[in-house]
C-alpha cells in the first residue's frame, strides 16, 4: 500500500517534471525562432584580406599607384604593348619576321600567312587584353576624379591612366580601324558600343592626350623610367598628330620633347636598351628581379632551326654591311649549314639586371621629327635627326641634299632597322606612309584589304553594334 | 526533492538559454556547448521501477541465434543473445510485451503472463521494400513509407571494387544520376549530373556532399594542376576510402531536397560511413564473440582503353609528302624534321605504347576492428591503397585513411550518441602535364626519348621531347580531418532533442617542379638551373557545422506524426597562399624555395562562408497508407549582397500506398503498391564567395616592386539566389512478395532567375558579369527501375536489377535572347547542351574541297549565319543493367552501363592531316581523282589558308558529332566464400574487373570522355581476399 502510495507520488512528480521541461521545450522553439531572426548578423563576413574596396584603393596615394602598378603590370605581361604581342605579331604579319610554327595552334601562323579571319585567336587575344586593360585604366580615372586625393598626386593619377588608355586605343585604332572608344566602366553602356570613326578616335585622343599633359607632370616618379611621364603623352599625340596627318603640330611636339633637359641621344649601341639610359621615356620593367624581358624569352632560340621567329631574309638584307645594328642587335644561328637570324636587342636571358622592356625612345622622335620635316619640305632640316641613328650604327651621314621622296624612302628604311622587332614599328611606319603594299613583294597573300585585321566574331555576335565587319572579312 | 532539483535546473537553463540569447551575437560557438550541457543535465535523471527476471534460448532453422536484442514494450530493459543464443532480461509490470529484434530475421513478439522462461525460434526475413531504411539526411524513414525519390546504393553492391573514389562504383546503379569520370588519372575529378544541367553555368551543377551530416564543401580549386587533372578538379569524395562507406544515398527529387534548401538544386551526395556493431562482425554479420578483426587487401593492375589507331611511319610519311606537293611546296621547311631527312624516317613508334601504354599496379589493404555491448560500440579501421600510372615513370598514387566511431546509448536507451573521427591523407605525383595528347600527336618516327647512356635524346636539339616532362612533378598532399557527432536525447515520452555537430579541416598542399631539365637546353628555359621554376600552394579549410534539432514523434491510433524543427550554423575559413622560387645553383635544391635566387610569395588569403538556416519537416501518416511530407528551410548566405541574403524553400511530399487499401490488400501477385508525389523548391548558392562587392585584388605579379591591384569584377550587387522548382510522381510496385519490384518515375525541374556569369562582349573590359537571368531550364524524365529474383534457392540464387532514365533538357524560356549575349549560344526549345554548327555537306567532287550549307545563300561560309545546323550533345537514355548469382560458397555479379548519347568526336579536335601530327587510320581515306569516295579532303602542310579555313569548319561541323553510345562491362566480380572454421568466421577470395569490355561505335579514343588531352578511363583486374577474425 505503502509502495503504491510512493509509486503514485513518484508519478506525479515525474509528470510535473516533464510539465516544466516541456516548457524548457517551448523555450527552444521560441530559441530558435530567436536565432532566425538574428541570422542577418550572422552572415556578416570580413573583406577577404586579398581584396579591397574600391572606395579605399583612391583614399589614398600608395593603394591608387598600386592600382597603377597592376595596371602596368598587365601591360607588362598581357597586352598588345607586351614583348611578346605586337612586336612579334605585326613583325611576322608585315615582312619583318618569319614565324617557323609548324602548326598554327594560336593563330599566329595565320597571320605570319596573311590568312587571318574573324575566328583567330592571337586577334581575338590583342582586341580583348586592349579593352581589358582599358576598363582597368577607366576604374582608376573614375577613382582618382571622385577621391579626395591631394589635387597634384589626383591629377597625376588621372593623367597616367588616361594615357595608358590613350596609348591602347592608339594601337587598336592602328590595326583595327573603327573601333568602340569606352570612357566609363559601366558594363551596360559599353556592352552595346558602337564604333568610332578612325578619324573621330583620332580627334578624341587629341583631346585625352592634351588633357594628359595638362595632367602628367615633367619629372619621372621614378629614376628608372618605369612610369611614363608628360613626355610620354607628348610623343603619343605626336603619333596622333602624325596619323593625322598634322605635321605642323607634330613637329611642335616633338621639337619640345628635344628640348627637354631629361634627355639625351645615346651614342653607345651597345647600350641603347640598357634601363638606366637617358634616351628612353618610359619602359616597362620584369615582375621580379632577375627575371629575363619578355622580348628577350620570345625571341631567343640556338643550337637548332627556329621553332618560333626569327628575323626575315629581307630585313637582314635591308642593312649595310657595315651596319653595326647587325652585329649588336642581331643574332646568327647556324645549323647544318643553314643561318638564322635572331632579334637580340635584348639579351638576358637569365639574371638579367640591366633591361626593361623599351616603350618609347628617344630615337623614335628623331624620325618622326624627320618624318614630319620631310613632309613640310623642310629635307635639309630632316637630315639631320636621322643621320644621329645612323652614324651611331656606323654608317655614314646622309647628304643634306637629298630629295624628299628620297629623304622619305630613308626614313622608312632607318625606321625599319632601328625598330624591328619593336611594337610593330614597321606596320604602323607603312600604314602612315600608304606603303603596305610594299610587302607584297614577299607576301603573296598580301591584299589591300589587310591593312586592317578583323572584328573577332565573338565580340561581334555579342554586340551587333560592332557590325559592319571590316571589308574584305 | 527530486521535483526541486528538477526545478532549479530548469531556471539555470532559463538563464542559459538568456545568456545565450544575450551572447549569441558574439559567436554561437556558445550553443553547441549549451546544449550539449542540456542534454547532460537532462540525462542525468532516470526512472527506476520494479523487476523480475525472464531467460530462454532464440534458435533460427534449430541453431542457437546470436545477437537478438530482447526488450521490453514500453520498457527500457534490454538484453542480448551470446553465442549459444541466451539471454537474461529484468522485466516489470505485470503482463509485460517482449521484442525480439535481429536485423535479419523477423521481428516477433510476445506476451507474458507468468513464464520465466522463453525460448523462440526466429525465421530468416525476406528482405523487401518494407524493411530498407534511407537516410535521408535529417531523418530516417522507411523505403515503403517514403514520399521522396532517394537512391540507394549499399556497401554490399560496391565493396572490393579496385577505385580510389567511390563514385567509380556507383555509375551505372542509380536512375537519373549521370557519373563521368574527368580523367583515368587517380586523384581527379567527376562530373555528376543529378538529373540534368539545371543552371546554365557549367561549373554550378554539381551536387552538395554529405558525409555523415558534415557538408564536406565543394572541390579545393587546385594551383597548378590544369595540365594533368582536367578542369583542376579534385573530387571531395577522394578522401573517403571507399571500404568505410556503408550506404550512398542520392536525393533527387523536391520532397528529398528542399531541406537542404539553398543548397539543393543539383541533388544531394549522403555518404553514410561504417559504424560499429556490437557483438558481431564481418559485414555479413556471422560468428559470434564481441570483438571483429576483418583485414581486407588486393592487388590491381590497370591500363589505358583507346579506339583510336593511329598511322604507322610509311603511311604517315605518304601523308607528309603528299601534302606538301598539294600545297606545291617542294623544299621541306628546316623543322619539318620528319621528312626532311634530319630524322631517321625508318623508324617507327607506337607512341601510345611507349608514353601511356604502361600497367599500373595498385595495392589495397584495409584493416577494421569492431566490437562493443548491447549500449555501447566501436568501430576503428585502417586503409592503405598505393597505385602507379601507365606512365613509363615511377609516379605514385597514394591514400591512407584512418577511423574510429563509437556509439553509446544510456541504459534506458534515451539517451544515444555516436562520435566519428577520420583522418585521411592522399599523396598524388604525377607529371606536370598529362602525356596522352603526345601520345596521339606525337609522329611515328620521332627519336627515341633516349640515348645509349640513358640520358634524354634531344636529336641535336631538334626534338622536343616528351620523356622531359618525367623529369617534371605535379604532386598534392590532401589531409583531411572530418569530426562527427550526433547526440540525441528523449526529453519527454515522443520528444527528442537533437544536436549534430561535425568539423571539417582539409590541409591541401601543391608542389609543381619544372627543373630546366625538362626542356630542349637548345631553349632559353633550357639553359641551366638559373631557369628551374618551383612553384608551391598551400590551402587550408575549416568549417564547423552544427544542427540542433527538436523532434516530436506521436502515434495515436491510425494517426501518426512526426515534427522536426531544427537549425543549421555554418561557417567555413579558407585560407590560401602560394609561393614560387625561380632559379637555382642547381636541381638539387629545386624543392626548396628558400635557395631559390627569385622568391614570389603570391596573396595570402582569407575567405569566410557563412551560412544559417532554419528548417523544419512534418510528417503525417494515415492508417499506415496515406503520407503527407512537409519540408521547408529558410536559407541566408553571406555570398549574396546585403538585399538577397535570405531565401526561402519548401516542398509538399504526399504517398499512397493502395495496396494497404481492403479492395487490394490480399491479392496474391500484388504484394506492395504506391502512388507517390512531390513538389517544391530548391536553390543554389553554388557561386563562390564575396561576388557582390565592388573590389580590387591583389594581383601576383608586381610592378616596380608594388604589388599591384586589379579590379575584381564587373560591379553588380543585386544579384540572388537561382531557384528550382521539382514535381515528381511515381508509382511502385511489388509483386510475388516482393521478388519483382518496378518503380515508375516521372519528374520535371524547372530552374529560374538563372545565376550566370552573364556573357559580355570583351570590349566591356571583362568575359561576364554575375547576374541573374530571367531564363528558364527545364529538366524533365522517365526513370524506371526493375529488380527481380528469379531464383531464391537454398542453394542457387539470382538476383537481377535493371535501371533506365530518359534525361530531356529544354530552354523553356529566355525573355530577350535574340537581343542578349545568348543569341547564338541557346535556342528556345531546345536543350542547353545543344550546339549550333555547321552542316557537313561532303566534298566537292569538283575541286575535292569540304562543302559547307550556305544557309543564307550569299556564296559565303560565315558564323553565325552558316552556323545553323543543330546538334544535341548529350545523353538520350542511360542505366546499367545488375546481376548477382550465388552457388553455393560462390558468388558472381556482373555490371553493364549503358549510354545513348551524341558526343563530339575525334574531327573536333583533329589537327588538319599532312601537318605534323600523327593522325588515325582513318584519314587514309582521302579524296583524290581515283578514289572520288574519299572521306577526307587533299592533305595539307598547314600552310593552305582556305584548308585551314575548311578544315576549321570541319572541326565546328555535323561531322564532328555522332553517335557515341556505349556498352561497358562496368565491373564484375568472382567471388569464393572458402570454409573455415576455428578462429576464421569469414575467409572470401575474389576477383574484380573494372571497364572490362566496351561495345561501341563511337570515333575517338573512348566514348565516355572525351578530353584529348588527358588520359582516357583504365581497365582493371585485381584479385583480392577478406578475411574475418
Amino acid at each position: 500500500m505503502l509502495k503504491k502510495l510512493i509509486m503514485k507520488n513518484y508519478k506525479i512528480n515525474t509528470y510535473q517534471c516533464r510539465k516544466a521541461s516541456f516548457c524548457r521545450t517551448i523555450g527552444l522553439l521560441l530559441l530558435f525562432c530567436v536565432i532566425l531572426l538574428s541570422c542577418e548578423e550572422m552572415l556578416e563576413v570580413e573583406i577577404p584580406s586579398n581584396q579591397i574596396g574600391k572606395d579605399k584603393v583612391f583614399a589614398d596615394v600608395q593603394t591608387a599607384n598600386a592600382a597603377l602598378a597592376g595596371l602596368y603590370a598587365g601591360l607588362r605581361d598581357n597586352s598588345p604593348l607586351s614583348g611578346e604581342s605586337l612586336g612579334a605579331f605585326l613583325g611576322v604579319y608585315t615582312d619583318d619576321m618569319d614565324s617557323y610554327a609548324l602548326t598554327d595552334t594560336n593563330g599566329v601562323l595565320a597571320l605570319y600567312h596573311n590568312q587571318q579571319t574573324e575566328t583567330n585567336s592571337t586577334v581575338y587575344s590583342v582586341w580583348s587584353t586592349a579593352y581589358q586593360h582599358i576598363y582597368a585604366a577607366n576604374a582608376i580615372i573614375e577613382g582618382a576624379q571622385a577621391s579626395a586625393l591631394p589635387g597634384n598626386e589626383k591629377e597625376r593619377i588621372e593623367g597616367e591612366a588616361l594615357l595608358v588608355r590613350s596609348i591602347l586605343i592608339f594601337y587598336l585604332q592602328q590595326v583595327f580601324g573603327a573601333v568602340p572608344f569606352p570612357v566609363s566602366t559601366d558594363y551596360k553602356v559599353n556592352q552595346s558600343l558602337s564604333r568610332l570613326e578612325e578619324g573621330e578616335v583620332l580627334s578624341r585622343l587629341e583631346t585625352d592626350l592634351l588633357r594628359c599633359i595638362e595632367l602628367l607632370p615633367d619629372q619621372y616618379r621614378d629614376v628608372e623610367r618605369v612610369y611614363p611621364n608628360r613626355k610620354a603623352a607628348e610623343l603619343m599625340l605626336a603619333k596622333v598628330y602624325m596619323t593625322g596627318q598634322k605635321w605642323a603640330q607634330a613637329e611642335n611636339m616633338l621639337k619640345t620633347i628635344l628640348g627637354s633637359p631629361l634627355y639625351s641621344f645615346q651614342n653607345d649601341l651597345s647600350k641603347v636598351f640598357h634601363k638606366d639610359s637617358r634616351h628612353i621615356l618610359w619602359q616597362l620593367e620584369p615582375a621580379n628581379p632577375g627575371d629575363p624581358t619578355r622580348e628577350a624569352m620570345l625571341y631567343y632560340f640556338s643550337g637548332a632551326a627556329p621553332t618560333g621567329y626569327a628575323l626575315s631574309d629581307r630585313l637582314v638584307a635591308s642593312f649595310e654591311a657595315a651596319d653595326l645594328r647587325k652585329q649588336h642587335w642581331m643574332a646568327a644561328v647556324i645549323v647544318g649549314g643553314n643561318t638564322w637570324y635572331r632579334a637580340d636587342k635584348y639579351k638576358n636571358i637569365e639574371g638579367n639586371s640591366t633591361e626593361d622592356s623599351v616603350v618609347l625612345r628617344l630615337e623614335e622622335v628623331y624620325l618622326l621629327l624627320a618624318e614630319a620635316l620631310s613632309k613640310q619640305n623642310k629635307t635639309a632640316e630632316a637630315v639631320g635627326y636621322v643621320n644621329p641613328t645612323r652614324e651611331r650604327a656606323g654608317l655614314s651621314p646622309l647628304a643634306s641634299s637629298l630629295s624628299k621622296e628620297l629623304l622619305l624612302e630613308e626614313i622608312l628604311l632607318e625606321n625599319r632597322r632601328e625598330f624591328f622587332a619593336e611594337m610593330g614599328h614597321r606596320f604602323l611606319d607603312l600604314k602612315r606612309n600608304n606603303r603596305l603594299s610594299d610587302v607584297q613583294a614577299v607576301k603573296p597573300n598580301w591584299k589591300p584589304f589587310h591593312s586592317l585585321w578583323p572584328i573577332p566574331q565573338k565580340d561581334l555576335l555579342l554586340n551587333p553594334n560592332l557590325n559592319p565587319q571590316n571589308n574584305g572579312y | 526533492m527530486e521535483t526541486n532539483g528538477k526545478e532549479r535546473s530548469s531556471v539555470i537553463n532559463h538563464l542559459k538559454i538568456k545568456n545565450l540569447y544575450k551572447s549569441m551575437k558574439n559567436s554561437y560557438y556558445h550553443i553547441g556547448g549549451i546544449f550539449f550541457g542540456l542534454m547532460l543535465t537532462a540525462v542525468s535523471i532516470q526512472t527506476k521501477a520494479q523487476t523480475r527476471t525472464i531467460s530462454g534460448t532464440v534458435t533460427s532453422s534449430g541453431k542457437p541465434l546470436s545477437g537478438v536484442v530482447i526488450s521490453q514494450e514500453g520498457s527500457n530493459q534490454v538484453a542480448m543473445t551470446g553465442n549459444n543464443g541466451t539471454y537474461t532480461l529484468q522485466v516489470s509490470a505485470e503482463n509485460p510485451i517482449l521484442l525480439f529484434r535481429h536485423p535479419d530475421y523477423a521481428e516477433e513478439k510476445i506476451t507474458l503472463t507468468n513464464q520465466t522462461v522463453v525460448n523462440i525460434s526466429l525465421e530468416q526475413k525476406v528482405k523487401g521494400i518494407e524493411e530498407v531504411i534511407l537516410n535521408a539526411g535529417y531523418y530516417k524513414v522507411k523505403d515503403k513509407e517514403r514520399t521522396g525519390s532517394i537512391a540507394k546504393v549499399s556497401a554490399k553492391d560496391i565493396e572490393n571494387q579496385p577505385v580510389t573514389n567511390v563514385l567509380s562504383t556507383v555509375q551505372g546503379r542509380m536512375a537519373g544520376v549521370n557519373i563521368t569520370q574527368n580523367s583515368g588519372m587517380p586523384g581527379g575529378g567527376y562530373d555528376i549530373q543529378i538529373r540534368g544541367r539545371n543552371s546554365l553555368r557549367s561549373l554550378a551543377n554539381s551536387p552538395l556532399y554529405v558525409v555523415d551530416g558534415v557538408p564536406v564543401g565543394g572541390e579545393m580549386a587546385s594551383q597548378f594542376s590544369a595540365e594533368v587533372l582536367p578542369a583542376s578538379s579534385i573530387n571531395p569524395l577522394n578522401s573517403i576510402n571507399p571500404a568505410d562507406i556503408e550506404s550512398i544515398e542520392i536525393l533527387k527529387d523536391a520532397d528529398a531536397t528542399s531541406i537542404y534548401g539553398s543548397r539543393g538544386a543539383n541533388g544531394v551526395v549522403l555518404v553514410t560511413t561504417k559504424k560499429g556493431k556490437s557483438g558481431k562482425s564481418g559485414p555479413s554479420g556471422a560468428g559470434s564473440g564481441n570483438l571483429g578483426l576483418n583485414v581486407g587487401t588486393s592487388y590491381a593492375v590497370s591500363s589505358v582503353i583507346s579506339n583510336l589507331k593511329m598511322l604507322r611511319t610509311e603511311d604517315y610519311l605518304m601523308m607528309r609528302r603528299q601534302a606538301y606537293q598539294n600545297d606545291g611546296i617542294v623544299v621541306y621547311p628546316a623543322n619539318a624534321y620528319d621528312i626532311n631527312g634530319v630524322w631517321d624516317q625508318g623508324r617507327y613508334t607506337d607512341w601510345r605504347k611507349s608514353l601511356i601504354g604502361n600497367t599500373a599496379d595498385a595495392f589495397t589493404a584495409n584493416l577494421s576492428l569492431n566490437g562493443g555491448n548491447e549500449r555501447t560500440s566501436f568501430l576503428v579501421g585502417y586503409g592503405h591503397n598505393e597505385q602507379t600510372t601507365v606512365f613509363s615513370k615511377e609516379f605514385k598514387y597514394k591514400s591512407d585513411n584512418l577511423s574510429a566511431s563509437i556509439s553509446h546509448s544510456s541504459e534506458d536507451k534515451r539517451f544515444q550518441l555516436s562520435v566519428s573521427n577520420r583522418f585521411s591523407l592522399q599523396k598524388n605525383n604525377v607529371p606536370s602535364e598529362d602525356l596522352t595528347k603526345q601520345a596521339f600527336l606525337m609522329v611515328p618516327d620521332a627519336p627515341a626519348l633516349y640515348l645509349a647512356d640513358g640520358s634524354l635524346n634531344w636529336e641535336n636539339n631538334t626534338f622536343n621531347n616528351p620523356a622531359g616532362l618525367y623529369n617534371s612533378s605535379y604532386s598534392y598532399e590532401n589531409k583531411q580531418f572530418l569530426t562527427q557527432m550526433n547526440m540525441q536525447y528523449e526529453l519527454l515520452e515522443h520528444w527528442f532533442l537533437k544536436l549534430s555537430g561535425g568539423l571539417n579541416y582539409q590541409d591541401f598542399d601543391e608542389r609543381s617542379l619544372k627543373p630546366n631539365t625538362m626542356y630542349n637546353p637548345a631553349s632559353y628555359q633550357g639553359q641551366s638551373s638559373a631557369s628551374s621554376q618551383s612553384y608551391k600552394s598551400n590551402q587550408d579549410r575549416f568549417s564547423f557545422i552544427l544542427e540542433p534539432q527538436l523532434s516530436w514523434q506521436m502515434k495515436k491510433g491510425r494517426h501518426a506524426l512526426d515534427v522536426l524543427v531544427g537549425t543549421t550554423f555554418q561557417r567555413e575559413v579558407g585560407k590560401q597562399g602560394s609561393m614560387i622560387g625561380i632559379g637555382f645553383e642547381s636541381n638539387a635544391f629545386i624543392e626548396n624555395i628558400g635557395a631559390a635566387r627569385t622568391r614570389i610569395i603570391t596573396d595570402q588569403i582569407r575567405t569566410e562562408y557563412r551560412y544559417a538556416a532554419f528548417f523544419g519537416r512534418v510528417n503525417y501518416q494515415y492508417a499506415g497508407r496515406y503520407i503527407l511530407n512537409l519540408t521547408g528551410r529558410r536559407d541566408g548566405s553571406s555570398r549574396f549582397g546585403p538585399s538577397n541574403k535570405f531565401a526561402n524553400f519548401g516542398a509538399l511530399g504526399a504517398a499512397w500506398i493502395f495496396s494497404q487499401e481492403s479492395f487490394l490488400k490480399n491479392r496474391k501477385w500484388l504484394s506492395f503498391g504506391k502512388l507517390r508525389t512531390s513538389y517544391g523548391t530548391t536553390g543554389s548558392d553554388n557561386i563562390g564567395d564575396y561576388g557582390y562587392l565592388d573590389t580590387y585584388d591583389l594581383s601576383e605579379y608586381l610592378y616596380h616592386n608594388t604589388v599591384g591591384l586589379n579590379p575584381s569584377r564587373l560591379y553588380n550587387p543585386d544579384y540572388s539566389w537561382e531557384k528550382t522548382t521539382k514535381l515528381e510522381s511515381a508509382l511502385e510496385l511489388g509483386f510475388v512478395k516482393n521478388r519483382i519490384n518496378l518503380t515508375t518515375t516521372w519528374y520535371r525541374n524547372r530552374s529560374s532567375s538563372q545565376l550566370v556569369g552573364y556573357q559580355l562582349p570583351s570590349i566591356t573590359g571583362f568575359p561576364n558579369v554575375l547576374a541573374n537571368l530571367d531564363a528558364v531550364v527545364e529538366n524533365s524524365g522517365w526513370e524506371l527501375e526493375l529488380s527481380a529474383r528469379p531464383l531464391s534457392g537454398k542453394s542457387f540464387q539470382w538476383e537481377s536489377s535493371i535501371n533506365i532514365s530518359f534525361p530531356k533538357n529544354k530552354l523553356v524560356s529566355f525573355p530577350g535572347l535574340r537581343g542578349s549575349t545568348y543569341a547564338n549560344t541557346y535556342i528556345v526549345g531546345q536543350p542547353i547542351t545543344s550546339v549550333k554548327v555547321y552542316q557537313y555537306e561532303g566534298i566537292d567532287p569538283a575541286t575535292g574541297l569540304y562543302r559547307f550549307k550556305d544557309f543564307n545563300g550569299d556564296g559565303k561560309i560565315t558564323a553565325p549565319d552558316d552556323r545553323q545546323a543543330l546538334e544535341n550533345i548529350g545523353v538520350r537514355y542511360f542505366g546499367g543493367w545488375n546481376n548477382t548469382f550465388r552457388l553455393k560458397n560462390w558468388n558472381l555479379s556482373f555490371l553493364f552501363q549503358f549510354v545513348k548519347q551524341k558526343n563530339w568526336n575525334y574531327h573536333n579536335i583533329m589537327p588538319i592531316p599532312g601537318t605534323m601530327n600523327n593522325q588515325p587510320q582513318e584519314v587514309l581515306d582521302v579524296w583524290s581523282q581515283d578514289n572520288p569516295g574519299g572521306s577526307y579532303m587533299p592533305y595539307s602542310s598547314g600552310s593552305s589558308g582556305i584548308k585551314n579555313q575548311l578544315h576549321m569548319f570541319f572541326m565546328n561541323s555535323t561531322a564532328a558529332v555522332s553517335d557515341a553510345s556505349f556498352i561497358r562491362l562496368k565491373n564484375l566480380e568472382l567471388g569464393y566464400q572458402v570454409p573455415v572454421k576455428g578462429i576464421f568466421k569469414n575467409v572470401k577470395v575474389y576477383f574484380q574487373g573494372q571497364n572490362l569490355l566496351t561495345f561501341t561505335n563511337y570515333f575517338g579514343p573512348d566514348p565516355e570522355f572525351r578530353n584529348i588531352g588527358y588520359l582516357p578511363p583504365l581497365k582493371t583486374y585485381s584479385l583480392g581476399v577478406l578475411i574475418s577474425l
